[in-house]
């Protein structure tokens, strides 16, 4: 991995551990009515609007590429009861979901990886999201 | 990014997402010159059918976009003395100049939102 990589990922680790500060929190509640330490602006009304789209139901398998702390992905297994592999680099941001998504009794796992070289078997999933990831 | 995608769904799987892109015909040189986060191509369409997506559509969220920006900027204003505790003056000035400055590129029309869902054929 590049020192360039290497210095975005702590970036972006430092930025997450910040978002689950409470002021940021707060914001976050206000803003897109999640409470997730998110960085996208995808909305709660977007995120129920990916589940219709996506058809997502209990025994799906949905794929979040580039899941930060797990929202919208958690979030939509959690409202579907479908099951939600995340997968993003920064290792601060995957621990953090994986505890929320314990906590929201959710199925699934977190993965490290980038989206370009996902570690994954073909044709495993029913569906597949992200939200403001660079393609 | 979405090749790999595409490999990982199923037969008739579907894929939905949000991204910001730069709006049709900017300019590289006014992407180049823009907030550094203006860095996708526009063309999402041929993107996502050379990936093997099938029926795709574009719905265009850019007022959305602008609206959670702006709500952004406001609750991030509401709470400035805390936020300056725990960021630094500067990180929070510098932060909330560059949501203003994305607000502007949105407004200006170099910047767009897209919620893109295919299929995986």
């Amino acid at each position: 991995m590049s020192d360039e990589s290497r210095d975005l990922i702590e970036e972006f680790d430092a930025r997450y551990r910040i978002g689950e500060e409470p002021v940021m929190l707060r914001i976050e509640r206000a803003v897109t009515g999640s409470d997730y330490g998110a960085t996208s602006y995808t909305t709660r009304g977007q995120a129920d609007r990916l589940a219709d789209l996506l058809d997502l139901a209990p025994g799906k398998r949905l794929l979040d590429f580039g899941s930060g702390a797990g929202w919208p992905g958690i979030h939509l297994a959690r409202s579907t009861g479908c099951d939600v592999v995340l997968t993003d680099l920064p290792l601060e941001v995957l621990r953090t979901a994986n505890r929320r998504m314990r906590d929201d009794g959710v199925r699934g796992a977190v993965i490290a990886a980038t989206a370009a070289s996902l570690p994954l078997q073909d044709q495993r999933f029913d569906a597949a999201t992200s939200s403001d990831v660079l393609c | 990014m979405l090749r790999a995608c595409s490999r990982v769904l199923k037969p008739g799987a579907l894929l939905s997402f949000f991204v910001v892109a730069a709006a049709d015909g900017v300019s590289a040189r006014d992407i180049a010159a823009g907030p550094e986060y203006v860095d996708a191509e526009p063309g999402y369409p041929l993107l996502m059918t050379a990936a093997g997506f099938d029926n795709v559509d574009l719905a265009e969220v850019t007022d959305e976009y602008a609206a959670t920006l702006s709500t952004s900027i406001r609750a991030r204003d509401a709470e400035s003395a805390e936020l300056e505790d725990l960021l630094g003056a500067d990180e929070f000035a510098e932060g909330q100049s560059s949501r203003r400055q994305e607000l502007a590129a949105v407004r200006d029309g170099l910047l767009v939102r897209y919620l893109i869902s295919a299929v995986r054929p």
